[in-house]
């Protein structure tokens, strides 16, 4: 079983503020980057692939395979930060089971009939919704974009 | 902590640090230095060399600049000959800034130097290359 070090929502995925800050304080030896688009086309995924830092190894699964690799093993071992692109996602794999005792919120664009939780995090009412549930359920829910910037608690902004 | 200078022609000094904070946050000792055509080489050359005597607080400093043959190099050079507590690299990129900052704690001036001197070379890739050889991963 692998140690889940850090579980992260982030629009951009295997970019910068992972690869050269969170995937160091996460001790991270393998990003599971969760998501069907990306598993499913070859290049995207290589594009992933080619960002991990060095000694990290990027691993990208559909949304199907992601959660069968948790249950069977937990991604096999080592330390593994996983990672979803959207809310939803990361919803619907806690809904199916992946425990969360702790969830970090990135990056998550503007866009159609989204609100800003903070400068950084963009939520439709529907998303805030299901991290409101999450929350309710003791799932400690944090917007945190970079290690050196305030590390605020779902809660606060809402 | 090691104080960290870059020297280049333009704003491309500043733009780095303006870069790399967006990754790292504020940081504490990393000044820039930008040449400008107007610039008398004189002044420019005292201001570094005063910035990098006062950003040494025992710990050294470690002065990246653009390119070999440049001013900001040529200085540079002439700065720290005799110097035991300064090193420099020219040829300064991204890989090799965040390396400075992010492990400017982690060992001694010339541990920090060689080891971004390392990553630095080795941030530079063909991004094809790259990207074919992780093509054969299946997962």
């Amino acid at each position: 079983m692998a140690e889940i070090a850090l579980i992260r929502v982030d629009f951009r995925l295997v970019h910068g503020q992972v690869v050269v800050k969170w995937s160091k304080v996460a001790k991270a030896t393998k990003i599971i980057v969760i998501n069907d688009v990306i598993a499913n086309d070859k290049t995207l995924k290589s594009v992933y692939k080619m960002a991990a830092p060095a000694g990290v190894k990027v691993l990208c699964y559909s949304f199907e395979k992601g959660m069968a690799k948790y249950k069977e093993s937990q991604f096999a071992d080592g330390r593994a930060m996983v990672m979803f692109k959207d809310i939803n996602d990361c919803y619907r794999a806690w809904k199916s089971g992946f425990e969360m005792p702790k969830l970090q919120l990135g990056n998550a664009p503007r866009g159609t009939d989204k609100k800003p939780l903070n400068n950084e995090v963009y939520v439709t009412e529907k998303e805030k919704e299901l991290l409101k549930e999450m929350a309710a359920a003791g799932v400690d829910i944090v917007v945190h974009t970079i290690p050196e910037a305030a590390c605020v608690s779902f809660h606060k902004l809402v | 902590m090691i104080g960290i200078i870059i020297a280049t022609h333009g704003g491309l000094a500043e733009g780095m640090i303006d870069g790399m904070e967006l990754l790292c946050g504020k940081q504490d000792k990393v000044v820039p230095f930008g040449l400008r055509i107007e610039d008398d080489l004189d002044v420019f050359s005292e201001e570094i060399i005063r910035k990098a005597h006062e950003l040494d607080d025992g710990d050294g400093v470690l002065l990246l600049v653009d390119f070999i043959g440049g001013s900001p190099a040529n200085i540079t050079g002439r700065l720290l000959v005799g110097e035991q507590n300064m090193e420099g690299i020219a040829g300064v990129n991204f890989p090799m800034l965040l390396e400075a900052v992010n492990s400017r704690d982690e060992g001694t001036l010339k541990e920090v130097t060689k080891q971004c001197k390392a990553v630095g070379t080795m941030g530079i890739a063909d991004i094809k290359e790259r990207m074919e050889q992780s093509m054969d991963e299946d997962e």
